[in-house]
């Protein structure tokens, strides 16, 4: 069989008669997804700035109650900059994600900038997520067992705080290399694969021009 | 002139109902079990919907409807586990047959082939297959028309090696 007859053979495919679509259920769907879609995106930007910033009054309220030391209050500009951080961040990205549009190329590009972008956030997350954190509460900590002389409740508060922050930071870094390393490696090596191409038709237009000349 | 939401879901049944082959063509190339089948002709209706607004005529209306399948079929795989719950059947496949109503086992290898192959090169064949001009194909994956050439030329070798036996002469 040629290539010409598996084209045809390709080509009577008869599409309606091997699918059969539900329109009033199609319908539904997309007016119901387009409702659900616009709630979505505002939860999702929604929620991670709010969890971070309904903890400051909580951490106030904790420290009034408690009469704690000033440095129990250092937390909260960690929080006010984890929110920040995630509002410029999901701003700046949000204009880059992969429109359904785009042509494959384009689409393998901003999907590969993306996840190289959740890469490099979840790798960093000890500087931005972690440390504005921890680090004032390994001070209030420090501060607290200073003016109580108490050393094994600090050494035992340190150990714990540090057990919980190192296990968010590995969960985090285990993500990467399970989830996001193996999706990059495929997206780069299909943009190469596109990219290839391209460049080895310009070289063998440039070896033909040169063997003319 | 915007379109209001009428004329956008009329647009829309317009494109599902003219070009249902291409979908159809495309997820069969991309997914080999029934559900999966299935989902990814819903995550592609649902694409389709949500680029509608953005599609400005730029682009004929198939090549704007590869690209959303396409993308969204190479994006699907990676998302199976967000898998959305299905609350009601869109489409309903049957098994894969001829215009004669039998099953068409040359149609099954040759999408089986497809499938096996590169992504790049499984969507080249498929658009070529289609019947789509070297300067369509260029404008769906976004490469140059002069790339479109060479890489077809290697993706029919791969197919023929694929499909030895069944078809000697491609």
């Amino acid at each position: 069989m040629s290539f010409d007859e598996l084209q045809k053979a390709w080509q009577q495919q008869d599409a309606a008669g091997q699918v059969t679509i539900e329109s009033d259920a199609l319908l539904r769907l997309v007016r119901r997804n387009h409702k659900t879609m616009e709630g979505i995106l505002f939860r999702r930007d929604f929620i991670e700035v709010a969890i971070a910033l309904i903890l400051i009054p909580v951490w106030i309220w904790l420290g009034e109650k408690g009469g704690l030391l000033w440095t129990w209050y250092l937390v909260i500009p960690g929080l006010l900059w984890i929110a920040g951080f995630f509002i410029v961040d999901r701003r700046n990205q949000g204009k880059k994600r992969p429109q359904p549009g785009d042509s494959l190329r384009e689409s393998v590009e901003q999907s590969l900038a993306q996840i190289r972008h959740q890469i490099y956030l979840l790798k960093n997350i000890l500087w931005w997520y972690l440390m504005p954190v921890a680090l004032p509460l390994a001070i209030f900590t420090l501060h607290k067992s200073w003016l109580d002389y108490e050393i094994w409740g600090m050494a035992n508060e340190l150990i714990f705080f540090g057990l919980v922050f190192w296990g968010i930071y590995e969960l985090n870094q285990w993500a990467v290399k399970k989830n996001l390393k193996p999706q990059a490696e495929e997206l780069r090596d299909l943009l190469e694969s596109l990219n290839r191409s391209d460049s080895e038709v310009e070289s063998s237009v440039e070896s033909e021009s040169s063997d003319k000349s | 002139m915007q379109e209001n939401e009428e004329q956008l879901e009329q647009r829309y049944c317009r494109w599902v109902d003219e070009h249902q082959g291409l979908i159809f063509r495309v997820v069969h190339a991309s997914e080999n079990l029934p559900e999966d089948k299935n989902d990814l002709f819903q995550e592609i209706l649902l694409q389709l919907w949500r680029s509608m607004p953005s599609f400005e005529g730029r682009c004929k209306e198939t090549t704007w409807m590869y690209r959303v399948a396409l993308n969204t079929a190479r994006a699907w795989r990676r998302s199976e586990k967000r898998r959305r719950e299905r609350k009601e059947e869109i489409a309903i496949f049957t098994s894969l047959h001829g215009n004669d109503g039998e099953p068409n086992p040359l149609l099954e290898s040759l999408y089986e082939a497809i499938r096996e192959m590169p992504k790049a090169e499984g969507s080249l064949l498929l658009l070529h297959l289609d019947g789509l001009s070297y300067q369509d194909i260029a404008d769906v994956l976004g490469v140059s028309e002069g790339c479109v050439g060479v890489r077809l030329s290697r993706a029919r070798k791969q197919l023929a090696e694929k499909m030895k036996g069944q078809a000697n002469e491609l």
